[in-house]
């Protein structure tokens, strides 16, 4: 495997794709941060604590998005070339091919939200000057966000190894990040709704007849807990309903069933 | 005598199409095994499930006298190069990244021998452009250098020739006798283009169906492909029987003409058929060729 990990780094490195990947972030990151000081300087942003640590704690899902190209034409790729062949005419156990991918398309995010960071920390630092979230916090924040975009990548890598076609995986993978991302957000805005409110007229507080309870409540902070995207909001506005300890065992989980899966169907599968 | 691989009652099966039916074949360690079959017949099947892109349905195979289902074999298939249907390129990549690319794959540790593959495909002058700017010939050429990294002992070639013009087929044509010569590489070859065949292989399998109808060296085929009499006649019956009087071999090709196969005496026939009252138009020397020979095996009569 050592073997195929090797070469599929080479070709990323070589790879547009990836650098054109890694430039998107940085632009986006840098634009966040050149708009954010802007604002700050005309008074037009809203007043938030601290303007660095709001943007540090933005970008994971915009990188999921990103993933879910940079996966599908990556591994895309192998199938549309052929190339997918020269390995399995090699010996390479099929679980090998497909393990090596996940582990590159993982490397690949790594390197992706790095440069998001960095790109946002050192510029960022002189810029603002109002970093107030401690290393601990910034280092937790990282890694759960990074737990959260490698099981959407390990979903994704699973959907191209197991489809074979460059086009359909990113169909798919976009139209399920996309879908999954509605749903977090559609669940978050039901779980930060208030138990009780303020009537407007009469002024004492009354239940809010949009609060959820009850069996649908616990569905919906299951989910909340289990969906990365719903994780992933969560931490990036920094109001977490759930148990983060538990985010680390859901993403776990998520990786391991959808890379068991993909690889019992890509074993299974006769190639051309 | 060795072989490099050997097929038993090997099947394939995709739901209710056999594309495989017991196939059994044998190609000997050195040679140019020329694969030879129509459309549909099963070689590029055989050819995937040789190099592991899909499993048989039922029936085994052995590579270098190894099992394909033992552990062994993913050492052997280190020895191996193929090019399946269309070269297993990276199109966005040149030819030395894809040819590294291959490198890595394999563990080599070191790129040695490189500047001298793309030397021997004829793509030493590409530089830096990308294989998807590439003619075909140059995309099959790239093809056979992938396959031949690591100096593979057996390599397996799905219609090389396959959108070569002529000069391009020429040079695929010495490129492979070349490897075979000096390098003692086997080479299992599956071509439409019988004549290009004939000038390669030194054995031959002929599949249709699925099955392998007949293997032979290029020796028994020459002799197959022999010279014979081909005779128009006005009673083909009368020409039937004193034939099978002298237990001569031949083959009835329409209502008025027959290929004699033995040696006769031309005037012995004559003197025959005219004692029943039977006309001879015509009589030629010829020679059948591979392609007339495929055809006879896979469809067509024959008394011989």
């Amino acid at each position: 495997m050592r073997e195929l990990i090797r070469a599929n780094f080479q070709r990323m490195f070589k790879s547009r794709l990836f650098w054109g990947c890694v430039l998107f972030m940085y632009i986006v990151s840098a634009g966040e941060l050149l708009s954010s000081k802007i604002e700050q300087l005309t008074g037009a942003g809203s007043a938030v604590a601290s303007v660095l640590d709001s943007l540090l704690y933005d970008g994971a899902l915009r990188l999921c998005v990103v993933m879910a190209v940079f996966v599908s034409v990556f591994i895309g790729t192998d199938y549309s070339d052929g190339t997918i062949r020269n390995k399995i005419t090699l010996g390479h156990h099929r679980s090998n091919i497909y393990l090596a991918n996940l582990i590159v398309c993982a490397s690949a995010a790594v390197i992706m939200q790095a440069i998001h960071l960095f790109s946002l920390i050192i510029p960022g630092s002189f810029l603002f000057h109002d970093m107030t979230a401690a290393t601990n916090e910034v280092i937790m924040l990282i890694l759960l966000d990074m737990l959260a975009i490698n099981a959407f990548s390990a979903i994704y890598v699973a959907i191209c190894m197991t489809s074979r076609s460059k086009s359909t995986s990113a169909i798919v993978s976009l139209l399920f990040v996309f879908s999954v991302s509605l749903l977090s957000l559609i669940i978050f805005q039901e779980l930060l709704q208030p138990e009780y409110v303020t009537d407007s007229v009469s002024l004492e507080l009354v239940r809010n007849s949009y609060y959820v309870d009850g069996l649908k409540r616990s569905l919906f902070v299951f989910l909340n807990d289990v969906l990365p995207s719903s994780q992933i909001m969560q931490l990036e506005s920094q109001q977490v309903i759930g148990h983060t300890d538990r985010f680390i065992i859901y993403d776990l989980a998520i990786m391991a069933v959808m890379t068991l899966g993909g690889i019992i169907v890509f074993q299974g599968e006769d190639l051309k | 005598m060795d072989y490099a691989l050997q097929t038993d009652r090997l099947c394939k099966t995709y739901r209710h199409y056999h594309a495989l039916d017991e196939l059994t074949m044998n190609v000997p360690r050195g040679s140019i095994y020329g694969f030879v079959g129509k459309n549909g017949a099963g070689k590029t099947t055989l050819i995937r499930l040789i190099c592991g892109l899909q499993k048989p349905t039922s029936g085994k195979f052995t590579l270098d006298d190894v099992h394909s289902t033992e552990r062994d074999i993913l050492k052997i298939r280190r020895r191996m190069g193929a090019v399946v249907e269309t070269p297993s390129i990276y199109l966005d990549m040149t030819a030395e990244d894809n040819l590294k690319q291959q490198y890595r794959i394999l563990g080599l540790p070191s790129y040695d021998g490189l500047r001298e593959l793309l030397s021997l495909v004829g793509l030493s002058d590409t530089g830096k452009k990308r294989a998807k700017d590439f003619s075909l010939g140059m995309r099959q050429r790239l093809g056979i250098a992938i396959a031949l990294v690591g100096n593979p002992d057996f390599l397996i070639l799905d219609e090389p020739v396959n959108g070569l013009d002529p000069q391009g087929i020429i040079e695929m044509r010495e490129l492979i006798l070349k490897l075979n010569r000096e390098r003692g590489i086997t080479v299992l070859i599956s071509s439409h283009i019988l004549d290009e065949l004939h000038r390669l292989a030194t054995w031959y399998g002929f599949i249709d169906q699925g099955k392998i109808i007949k293997e032979m060296s290029a020796e028994e085929l020459d002799a197959v492909c022999r010279e014979y009499l081909r005779v128009s006649v006005s009673n083909m019956l009368a020409l039937t029987s004193v034939l099978d009087a002298r237990k001569l071999k031949y083959s009835v090709i329409s209502e008025t003409e027959a290929d004699i196969y033995d040696e006769i005496s031309v005037s012995e026939l004559t003197h025959a058929l005219d004692a029943e009252n039977c006309t001879i138009f015509s009589m030629k020397e010829q020679n059948e060729s591979l392609e007339s020979y495929f055809v006879s095996l896979v469809g067509g009569e024959s008394h011989a």
